[in-house]
């Protein structure tokens, strides 16, 4: 109870804290699923060469594309095996075609989306299903490489910045202030925290955007920056008051 | 008229789906066609109009040469240009692709890799401004307390208080610098995804 009221205290010392540590929770709840999604996209995007290369071997044996996703389905055990299950259970009610676009609608990936779209331009245009699918599988393969690469060398980056804009910097201003304006030499240098607080807030924010920005997904990275901006000038009073009650 | 980065962020890609169905037979409208239907930006638009001016009578060597005459890059006057030298001379379109989709992708690469060194600098010089501005400033405002007779010749009657209502302006100045140099992430992307 003691630390809920000394949490209690530390918030209300800035305006701009108050309004925004309400909203941490609400937005933690839209920023957590859009990162699981795009896990989930992106397991479903890495899966399409390989599923595409094995609809190449069996339409190569001499079955049909359908026949192809069957085996495919049926040999997969992740997302991709799920949704193409489905896809197929679903083309007995409705039509292949119908079948396929509703896969793509429903892994929500653009990349899935258009490899659908050339394969049903190839259906209709009677094109070698083996071929196009075998191309495909190599292009997507290299496109994924590519794509991956991006996401690994900027997400240190990423992580580097955000530590250093909404843990050390707090972390290094709380501790200076705390040390160099101590209440008990008479110094005290609490009314900083007005203008500390909010540019603390606004240097998360900033950094947050900048760091999706440097991944590609700025409006996901949009949902966190109530949190890292609480988290930010938390620890920068908490610090700063952690020093001096001690000292 | 779209700009060259929203040209090049789909380029590879719609590149890659040209080549992989004429690779496989499927003619140039149709291959066209299919990029028309969406979700290659800009090209899909352009491509679409393309298709829709051929229904209207259009010559595809025609329509090829204006959309060639209105791309701002290089890359995408390039495919362009490719598509039309088939339509004219009868190239070897997949051979032509292969290549450039190549020399696309090694230059995405590069450009990949030239964005990740601009923008390793970017965290340490971020922390260094937003550590260094409330150092400096704020040490000018703690100068009444640390050497008050340096501040003599001020009225200090003000307390911190009154000092710390000027820190804030420059700070949000530093928030706006900040801002400024963040841009870079955003300016020098090469839309690889």
């Amino acid at each position: 109870m003691q630390l809920l009221w000394s949490l209690y205290d530390l918030i209300s010392q800035s305006l701009l804290l108050i309004i925004i540590v309400p909203l941490t929770l609400p937005c933690l709840a839209g920023g957590i699923p859009g990162l699981i999604e795009r896990l989930r996209r992106r397991r479903l995007e890495e899966a399409l060469p390989e599923v595409l290369e094995s609809i190449s071997t069996s339409i190569g044996a001499g079955l049909g594309l359908q026949q192809a996703l069957t085996e495919v389905a049926r040999s997969r055990r992740d997302e991709t095996g799920r949704l193409l299950a489905l896809a197929i259970e679903r083309s007995r009610a409705t039509s292949f075609d119908a079948a396929l676009a509703e896969y793509a609608i429903n892994s929500r990936s653009i990349i899935i989306q258009r490899v659908i779209n050339l394969l049903s331009t190839a259906i209709e245009q009677d094109a070698p299903l083996a071929e196009v699918t075998n191309s495909m599988s190599v292009e997507y393969d290299r496109l994924n490489k590519l794509i991956n690469l991006r996401e690994k060398e900027m997400m240190g980056q990423s992580v580097l910045l955000m530590m250093l804009m909404c843990l050390l910097l707090p972390g290094i201003m709380g501790f200076m202030f705390a040390v160099f304006g101590l209440a008990a030499a008479g110094a005290y240098w609490g009314h900083i925290h007005i203008v500390m607080i909010p540019y603390l807030m606004a240097v998360a924010a900033l950094s947050i955007v900048i760091s999706g920005r440097m991944l590609g997904r700025t409006k996901q990275a949009l949902w966190w920056i109530p949190f890292w901006a609480t988290i930010s000038a938390l620890f920068y009073i908490g610090l700063f008051e952690a020093i001096q009650g001690a000292m | 008229m779209a700009t060259e980065r929203e040209e090049s962020a789909d380029l590879l890609y719609a590149m890659r789906a040209v080549m992989v169905l004429m690779g496989s037979g499927i003619g140039l409208e149709a291959a066209m066609q299919m990029i028309g239907r969406g979700g290659y930006g800009v090209i899909s638009r352009d491509f679409r109009d393309v298709i829709l001016n051929l229904q209207r009578g259009a010559r595809l060597e025609d329509e090829l040469t204006r959309l060639t005459q209105q791309a701002s890059g290089n890359s995408y006057r390039r495919f362009l240009g490719t598509l039309r030298a088939n339509v004219t001379s009868d190239t070897d379109l997949v051979r032509s692709l292969t290549q450039q989709t190549d020399r696309e992708e090694e230059d995405r690469n590069d450009k990949l890799r030239e964005y990740i060194e601009s923008i390793s600098s970017l965290p340490t010089l971020l922390l260094v401004f937003g550590i260094l501005s409330p150092i400096i400033f704020g040490i000018i405002a703690m100068l009444p307390v640390i050497a008050p007779d340096v501040m003599s010749f001020i009225d200090t009657s003000g307390t911190i208080a009154a000092l710390a209502t000027c820190f804030g302006p420059v700070l949000l100045f530093t928030v706006i610098l900040m801002g400024l140099i963040g841009y870079k992430a955003h300016s020098s992307d090469p839309g690889v995804i």
